[in-house]
């Protein structure tokens, strides 16, 4: 149902080890590369129209010490 | 406290809530729901022909120039005051970052946001930008 809830969000250290500070509907996260991650929804969204914002504090390097994530929209 | 003592929590806030004057118990209740929901987002295609993907509270887009849109609640904010935050996907040459548009103070009915290449600051249309939006509302 679309609704104005967030469906998901985190807070994790980008630094390695990265460590997940606090999350809601988070599966995991992936450390692709440098600055570069992919998070895991627990229960997925309908489809990839879903509205996610981002920011985050900068750590070493480009990966971040803290980055937040959220996002709205329909679920699956 | 014991764990059975813990079910008389809730009632008691409750009690104290119904001695309160009606208008603090307002807008105590008020407040509680201000800060509980987004009030407003979207995910939109910036380029050539924009097009909204999805959106909860918008009403609609305009294209106002390179990287430059503005975005129009469906029901309006109480003023200007609101938090809005917006994230663009980057065309991995260069990298992107959204602002709220120069000299351009949200409105209570709409947001102008500029997306910008992070080098120098000139506009670009992302593929993908997403904007969200948390306050009171009219």
């Amino acid at each position: 149902m679309k609704d104005n809830i967030c469906k998901g969000r985190i807070n994790f250290n980008g630094t390695e080890p990265e460590a997940i500070n606090d999350s809601f509907n988070v599966s995991g996260i992936v450390h692709n590369d440098v600055g570069d991650y992919t998070i895991a929804w627990d229960r997925d969204f309908a489809d990839e129209n879903y509205s996610a914002v981002a920011i985050q504090l900068d750590g070493t390097g480009r990966d971040p010490l803290i980055l937040c994530v959220q996002a709205f929209g329909d679920q699956a | 406290m014991p764990s059975w003592n813990r079910y008389a929590v809730v009632p008691k806030k409750v009690k104290e809530i119904a001695t309160w004057p009606v208008q603090r118990a307002i807008e105590a209740l008020a407040s509680a729901h201000k800060d509980a929901a987004c009030r407003a987002w979207i995910n939109f295609n910036g380029t050539g022909v924009i097009a909204i993907r999805d959106s909860f509270n918008v009403s609609g887009i305009v294209d106002n120039g390179v990287g430059d849109y503005t975005i129009t609640w469906d029901r309006d904010f109480a003023n200007g005051n609101y938090s809005v935050v917006a994230l663009s996907q980057s065309n991995g040459l260069v990298y992107d970052g959204c602002v709220i548009k120069d000299g351009v103070a949200p409105a209570a009915g709409s947001v102008r946001v500029f997306n910008c290449k992070v080098i120098d600051g000139t506009g670009r249309d992302p593929l993908i930008l997403c904007v969200q939006a948390f306050g009171d509302q009219a």
